[in-house]
């Protein structure tokens, strides 16, 4: 496996997705930043770093799901996947490097984000306004969510050969998760809400611990202990899916 | 002689690369008019040309007498059916309705005749199956009816037995020859596979380098190829001696192999030889192949 | 032309991705329906007609399901005539550049509009009932008001469906398509999102008197922007709130007429292989 992510690191430097991705957040990332401290000057009013921070927890899970279905996608469209296999490789490594390398070009990407808002933001707007502590947290709680996510992606990309239906469906299920995640965080949030119901509410609350959902709950950093929770578990099972499935496939 | 596609100076430059460089052509009516040329010649780059894919940088060419340019082409090109490096077919539809689609892009009143055409390439049996299961095979077949919808008068078909078993190579040779003979069809052609284009070609035109370096009918191109005497000897040094002798034409081909370009006295030439020392292993006649010719014609060297 | 339309159409019918948007469309329209008959029955809505036909634009005023649901439709069937290089079967016999173009942007339009006006069809007739029992009356607005809504959607639809077509001219490539027209989608969503904030916020400021560097200017230039951008119209129209309808269909043409005139030259220039 060790020569597996060797090659696909140098296919990630390479990849020019991955660059265009890795520029995109960056650039949103310092936008933001600008655009926070331009809006103060428009209304007078200070405002904070904390406030779009986790912006690309938002973002990511629509950025990845893109980038991953190009660079999976394009083992199948080019072949790798069958030069790999056909030079020896287990099904397993294949799996696991494609997913290391996913969730690292993940975690890269949203690292451009952090630090070209800070670079940009620190100086226009000071330092944080809530505590470091919950800062962290909700990052690290973000990074292990669009860890998750990278393993959705991943797993539809190596369980499916056409490029384009897996970047369309992918897209669609990052777009779908985050809208129910808006849904269902306005649902909750509404003033004199009817009686809802128990179940109704727990579930609505379970639903919104789901990778993708809780980057709405994230991005106004109210990290909770089911979230990571919620982001491993998927992490795992659509892992070891994943696997199982891939082991079993055809290739053509 | 009526042509049916000319080209004068044609030439295609993509930036400062010189696809085409006053490329000149003439395909007779009713020829099969074999393209040849090595990988980078510009074999394909004239045929997008000549499709209308793509526009000459410089030079022009005419079909059935309409100059390129001409607002006329349009209506001209409807005799014409074409087959592209790659075949164009919608992999999500099958045989049938990729046909169809050719068929309303035709404007042709009824799908009549597209069960004929699916029988003629073989892909009668194809059913829902979509094109994108298609074997490498089925998928030129395929292409090439497409290239039929439209009962051409003129088919281009580049490298058309790309990926096509021995059988199937077969089948679609004597396709072009039915639809030449039957239908009249000119045929313009490019493959590598020279033999198989000897066997159907009656005039060729090699290409190399972005230009037409000739143009010849399949008989002058048979008076043109030599006949020779294939010898196999234990000396070539002797049997030079012995042939420098004798006055005679000839070309070594490799320590024990010579091409004698003469017809010869063959108890003569082994008597010589064998004062020499020299056995003579085997000897045949052979003809100068289309391969030969050709390799003659452009030099051996680079390719793309 | 006619030929090409008629293959177009054709293989709009065979496609799987039509299919599939239509399913989307419907299953939209089931949820729209879905969402007023639940508030009917909790007795917790008032909704009217032209909040359940706008719908088929935008949904919580910034959320354009259906330009989701038509972005992968049109950028997977164009890109399927550039990455299958059928385009050359058309080429071939014929068919100008420009033709072919303008078939295919044709076919989008019409498919685009024809999705939009099944929802509202759908839409306006299984809620009406409940709308009435709701609202006591159909619509709060003039006939008039809601069909001119409709009608510049409807050409801002239009405007859309021309800015996918000449993306899928520009990018060649199916699958490459299909990305650029959904992050695209996003990318509108999230300016319309900050333009309606902005408009919001200096409304409110210049309202209350709030001294606002360049308030009155800035104002000024959201809401050109939002008037410019199909996705700008159409959720202002789902809002209910067009404050300058009148010059709306006006930037759709103007769109309309820029990315077709820029296709279509990016198109016939392209060399085809």
């Amino acid at each position: 496996m060790g020569n597996l992510l060797a090659a696909g690191f140098m296919r990630l430097w390479k990849s020019r997705s991955f660059w265009v991705s890795m520029a995109v957040m960056a650039g949103v990332g310092a936008f933001e930043a600008a655009y926070c401290r331009r809006i103060g000057r428009i209304f007078g009013e200070r405002i904070e770093l904390d406030q779009r921070y986790m912006v690309f927890a938002l973002m990511s899970g629509i950025i990845l799901s893109a980038f991953c279905s190009l660079f999976v996608g394009s083992e199948y469209s080019d072949g790798g996947i069958r030069r790999k296999l056909a030079a020896g490789h287990t099904r397993s490594a294949l799996y696991l490097s494609n997913l290391t390398l996913c969730v690292t070009a993940g975690l890269l990407i949203c690292l451009g984000y952090i630090a070209a808002y800070l670079a940009v933001g620190v100086p226009l707007l000071g330092f944080f306004h809530f505590a470091l502590s919950r800062v962290l947290l909700s990052t690290l709680d973000a990074l292990l969510m669009t860890a998750a996510l990278t393993a959705v992606f991943t797993m539809l990309s190596m369980l499916h050969q056409n490029k384009t239906v897996v970047v369309v469906t992918a897209i669609f299920l990052a777009y779908f998760l985050l809208f129910l995640g808006i849904f269902l965080q306005n649902r909750l949030s509404e003033p004199n809400l009817p009686y809802m119901g128990d179940i109704k509410r727990s579930m609505y609350q379970f639903l919104l611990t789901l990778p993708g959902c809780q980057a709405v709950r994230l991005a106004v950093m109210e990290p909770e202990w089911t979230m990571p929770a919620s982001s491993g578990g998927v992490l795992a099972a659509c892992t070891g899916l994943g696997l199982a499935l891939f082991g079993r496939k055809d290739i053509r | 002689m009526d042509y049916v596609l000319t080209a004068e100076a044609l030439g295609k430059h993509y930036g400062h690369f010189k696809a085409l460089d006053g490329l000149s052509m003439h395909v007779p009516k009713g020829s099969i008019y074999g393209l040849v040329g090595r990988n980078g010649a510009g074999k394909t780059t004239l045929i997008r040309l000549v499709c209308g894919l793509q526009a000459p940088t410089s030079g022009a060419y005419t079909l059935y007498g309409v100059p390129s340019g001409d607002r006329a082409l349009a209506k001209v090109r409807r005799r014409m059916g074409a087959v592209v490096e790659t075949p164009s077919i919608y992999l999500d539809l099958t045989a049938e309705d990729n046909l169809k689609e050719q068929y309303l892009v035709l404007g042709r009143p009824s799908y009549e005749g597209i069960p004929e055409l699916l029988h003629l390439v073989g892909l009668a049996d194809t059913g829902k199956k979509k094109a994108r299961n298609f074997s490498l095979g089925m998928k030129q077949r395929l292409g090439i009816a497409i290239a039929l919808a439209g009962d051409p008068d003129l088919l281009v078909l580049d490298e058309p037995v790309n990926g096509l078993d021995p059988q199937g190579i077969i089948e679609i040779r004597e396709l072009i020859l039915k639809l030449n003979r039957e239908r009249q069809i000119t045929v313009v052609i490019s493959s590598h596979i020279l033999d198989e284009l000897a066997k159907l070609a009656t005039h060729y035109g090699f290409i190399d380098s972005g230009r037409m370096v000739k143009e010849i009918s399949a008989q002058e191109l048979e008076a043109a190829c030599r006949k020779c005497v294939h010898v196999e000897v234990t000396d070539t040094a002797a049997l030079a001696r012995v042939l420098d002798g004798m006055g005679v034409d000839y070309k070594i081909r490799s320590e024990r192999e010579a091409d004698v370009f003469a017809q010869m006295n063959v108890s003569q030439l082994t008597l010589a030889l064998a004062k020499e020392n020299c056995e003579v292993l085997s000897m045949q006649e052979r003809d100068e192949s289309l391969e030969s010719y050709f390799v003659n014609l452009v030099g051996g060297g680079g390719h793309a | 032309m006619m030929n090409l339309l008629s293959a177009n159409f054709y293989r709009l019918r065979k496609s799987a991705a039509f299919w599939l948007a239509l399913a989307a469309t419907l299953a939209y329209t089931g949820l729209i329906v879905l969402v007023c008959w639940d508030h009917y029955a909790g007795g917790t809505g008032s909704y009217t007609l032209e909040a359940i036909l706008t719908a088929g634009f935008g949904l919580m005023g910034y959320l354009c399901v259906p330009s989701l649901i038509l972005a992968p439709l049109l950028a997977v069937y164009l890109g399927a005539e550039h990455s299958e290089h059928t385009i050359r079967n058309k080429l071939i016999t014929g068919h100008t550049k420009t033709s072919v173009y303008l078939a295919e942007l044709t076919v989008c339009v019409l498919t685009a509009l024809a999705l939009d006006i099944l929802f509202m069809l759908l839409a306006g007739s299984l809620c009406a009932w409940p709308v009435l029992q709701m609202s006591g009356v159909l619509l709060r607005v003039p006939v008039r008001q809601l069909l001119a809504w409709l009608a510049v959607a409807l050409l801002a639809r239009a405007a859309y469906a021309s800015v996918i077509k000449l993306m899928a001219t520009a990018l060649n490539r199916k699958t490459s398509a299909s990305i650029a027209a959904l992050l695209l989608v996003m990318a509108a969503m999230v300016i319309c999102r900050t333009g309606f904030g902005m408009i919001h916020s200096l409304e409110y400021a210049l309202a209350i008197g709030r001294p606002t560097a360049y308030g009155e200017s800035r104002l000024a230039f959201w809401h050109l922007l939002m008037d410019i951008l199909p996705t700008g119209q159409y959720l202002q129209v789902s809002r209910l709130d067009t404050p300058n309808l009148w010059r709306m269909p006006l930037f759709s043409l103007i769109v309309i007429a820029v990315s077709t005139g820029i296709g279509l030259t990016v198109f016939r220039r392209k060399d085809l292989r």
